[in-house]
């Protein structure tokens, strides 16, 4: 047996372990699962469950750490032959691997799902991984300090309730955790070096720090230490971007058809989609002009200044993050009204509040997904639009093919013949 | 083995309590008997090195202990059992016992053997697996002495072991603590009958200096028939309390 095992075996903590995997399985797979397939998605949705983990996590630290003195052992161990850090050590070495377990078994069944087609870009599934563990490891050595210090009746409510607000205010917009990772993103390397890093110097300090009680040596004036170790490794997380653009990729996967259409390579799961979209796109009148190809966000950049500063900002044709078809067909319909309406005059299309093209444009949108009902909710739309969507749906619904087809061509002959050359 | 005190003295703020204190102890059983408020519990707690001596010398083994690293090496040699010494309750008896081990600093390869041996010397080896929290008070007492004597310190200090024990459990105590005469065993209590019963030397303690120093053979001989209790042991300690025939 070794000193490892024996905290492990003995842990208060060890009880909650269970309920803490079930729960980081049930925050995994009973939502959407769009994340299976795509190495950065399975990161991402694996490292979800850290939010909520974290801050039990913190309580559970709090309240772990103060079990000495719950359990009167302080004098016990005052009187240890190991060093008090050596104790202090593997009780929270224990507590971050009982309460870091779950999340990585998250991350191992998120794993296993996908690397049963084992796409490119497995290096982001352990970006996110890595994030997430940052966070657990961080709240752990928060709540372990907060215990070590505070009383053990309110360490873990203070504990727990400090790091929920840390996560959501500071944490949110330090990139702390994410809900998603589209392929064009990446967790930084470099931010998630120096977290880890502070994390661990935070964690060194804690326990090394003696407590409060005297033995040798007054040690009030040490409570420096982690205070200002706490202050680095909170100033090291949230003044750092979690999240970073990735660069393109020298070969996108692009996907030949009537319209050839160009993936991230670590979108190739969608390839199926790609191609029934394409039938669809096939099928449309003729009066339709196509374009030759289309990109997914992010596969293109552009220079602009902003700021007096030139900064690259990603583009675009069509987003299909979160594995909605609908968000491919509305890049994908917008492609072919912009191709098929090139010639026109916008700018006068725009002054006589003509809205046929956004019509046009939706009934594309429903005939390549071949239904009426967007995945996606809209709010603010102006009267002029949800009219013409409201027009559009009523022609998909109601109107058979032909007739549909029939409406399609009047709209467009129309179009062309007040507005374009 | 050997343990000596050189004037040492200790106080809480402005109260001194243990006041230039010398011993000088040798393999055996050593009892500090004073009321409550004497200074047993503190000089325990300075002969474990958790107080260190305001002022005086603390020696084991001929080496000062001088700060904590002094203070590590020599705590490897000391069993220490506080008089409301805590466990985790959900621990079972035996974790409990390797605990203590490792916090002695014993190999991790001799843990099991070094807490089977400490369980059969207080008889709780067939309690190995039970839960701390399902033992009876007499055992839970039991299991504390296990923990301070695993790993066999040459050093064993029980701050007032026998409280809140039975009558039976008291004798069983005894005979637990008899069988450690090996090592200088050192136990505080007010209760005199545990002193008679197997101390080989008694200090008697009050208002943090001893007052008497020797074998309970001596320490009865100071008897007189005219000071109040029962045994010659008893009115000799009341003998030595300033107080101690007013005290009736």
């Amino acid at each position: 047996m070794t000193a490892l095992w024996l905290h492990l075996r003995t842990s208060p903590l060890r009880w909650i372990l269970l309920p803490l995997i079930v729960l980081t399985l049930m925050i995994l797979l009973l939502g959407p699962n769009y994340w299976i397939g795509i190495w950065p998605e399975t990161g991402a949705a694996a490292q979800v469950p850290a939010f909520f983990l974290s801050i039990i996590a913190a309580g559970a630290a709090a309240w772990s750490s103060g079990s000495k003195k719950r359990h009167n052992l302080e004098e016990q161990m005052a009187a240890a032959a190991i060093p008090a850090a050596k104790s202090e050590a593997y009780q929270l070495g224990t507590s971050m691997i009982i309460l870091v377990i779950p999340y990585l078994i998250g991350h191992a069944v998120a794993f296993a799902l996908t690397a049963r087609t084992f796409p490119a870009g497995i290096q982001l599934w352990l970006g996110y991984a890595l994030m997430g563990t940052v966070v657990m490891l961080l709240a752990i050595a928060w709540g372990w300090a907060i215990g070590r210090y505070l009383s053990p009746v309110y360490a873990a409510l203070v504990a727990l309730l400090s790091w929920f607000v840390f996560e959501v205010f500071p944490g949110d917009t330090a990139d702390l955790g994410v809900l998603s990772g589209p392929v064009w993103q990446q967790p930084d390397t470099r931010t998630m070096l120096i977290r880890f890093v502070a994390v661990a110097v935070f964690s060194t300090v804690i326990v090394w720090a003696p407590p409060l009680r005297t033995q040798w040596k007054a040690n009030w004036e040490r409570l420096i230490f982690p205070m200002v170790a706490a202050a680095v490794a909170i100033v090291a997380t949230v003044g750092t971007a979690g999240i970073s653009d990735r660069d393109a990729p020298r070969n996108p996967l692009c996907v030949a058809g009537k319209v050839e259409m160009c993936l991230w390579p670590e979108n190739v799961k969608y390839i199926p989609m790609i191609h029934s979209v394409d039938a669809r796109v096939s099928t449309l009148p003729a009066s339709f002009q196509l374009p030759l190809r289309l990109y997914e966000y992010g596969l293109k950049r552009r220079q602009i200044s902003y700021a007096g500063e030139t900064v690259t900002q990603l583009e675009g044709d069509f987003d299909i993050s979160e594995g909605s078809k609908w968000g491919l067909a509305l890049g994908v319909s917008d492609a072919i009204i912009s191709e098929t309406l090139k010639s026109c005059d916008w700018d006068a299309i725009r002054r006589a509040d003509d809205f046929t093209p956004e019509a046009v444009r939706r009934w594309v949108e429903f005939y390549l997904t071949e239904s009426s009902t967007p995945d996606y909710r809209t709010s603010g739309v102006p009267q002029g639009i949800e009219e013409a969507w409201s027009a559009a749906s009523k022609v998909f619904t109601e109107l058979p093919p032909q007739k549909q087809r029939e409406w399609v061509q009047e709209q467009l002959n129309r179009l062309k013949a007040s507005h374009c050359g | 083995m050997s343990l000596k005190l050189i004037g040492v003295s200790q106080s809480y703020g402005n109260t001194r309590v243990i006041d230039r204190f010398d011993l000088d102890l040798a393999p055996g059983i050593v009892g500090f008997l004073g009321p409550n408020g004497a200074g047993k519990t503190t000089l325990l707690r300075t002969m474990a090195t958790i107080m260190p001596p305001k002022a005086g010398k603390l020696l084991l083994d001929d080496v000062v202990i001088t700060g904590e690293r002094t203070a590590r090496e020599a705590r490897r040699k000391i069993g220490y059992l506080p008089q409301k010494f805590g466990c985790d309750p959900a621990m079972r008896v035996m974790d409990f016992v390797r605990y203590a081990a490792w916090m002695r600093g014993v190999p991790p390869q001799d843990w099991d053997r070094a807490a089977d041996l400490a369980l059969e010397q207080v008889d709780l080896a067939d309690h190995r697996r039970t839960k701390m929290r399902k033992l009876s008070g007499g055992m839970h007492q039991r299991a504390g002495i296990a923990w301070a004597i695993v790993g066999q310190p040459s050093l064993v200090l029980l701050d007032e072991p026998t409280v809140g024990l039975d009558p039976r459990q008291r004798l069983q105590f005894r005979k637990i603590i008899g069988e450690l005469r090996g090592s200088v065993v050192v136990l505080s209590t007010h209760l005199i009958d545990d002193i008679d019963a197997i101390c080989d030397q008694v200090v008697v303690l009050h208002g943090g200096t001893a007052k008497f120093s020797g074998t309970t053979t001596e320490l009865a001989a100071l008897s007189r028939d005219d000071l109040p209790g029962n045994t010659d042991l008893e009115r000799a300690y009341m003998k030595l309390l300033p107080d101690g025939e007013q005290q009736l």
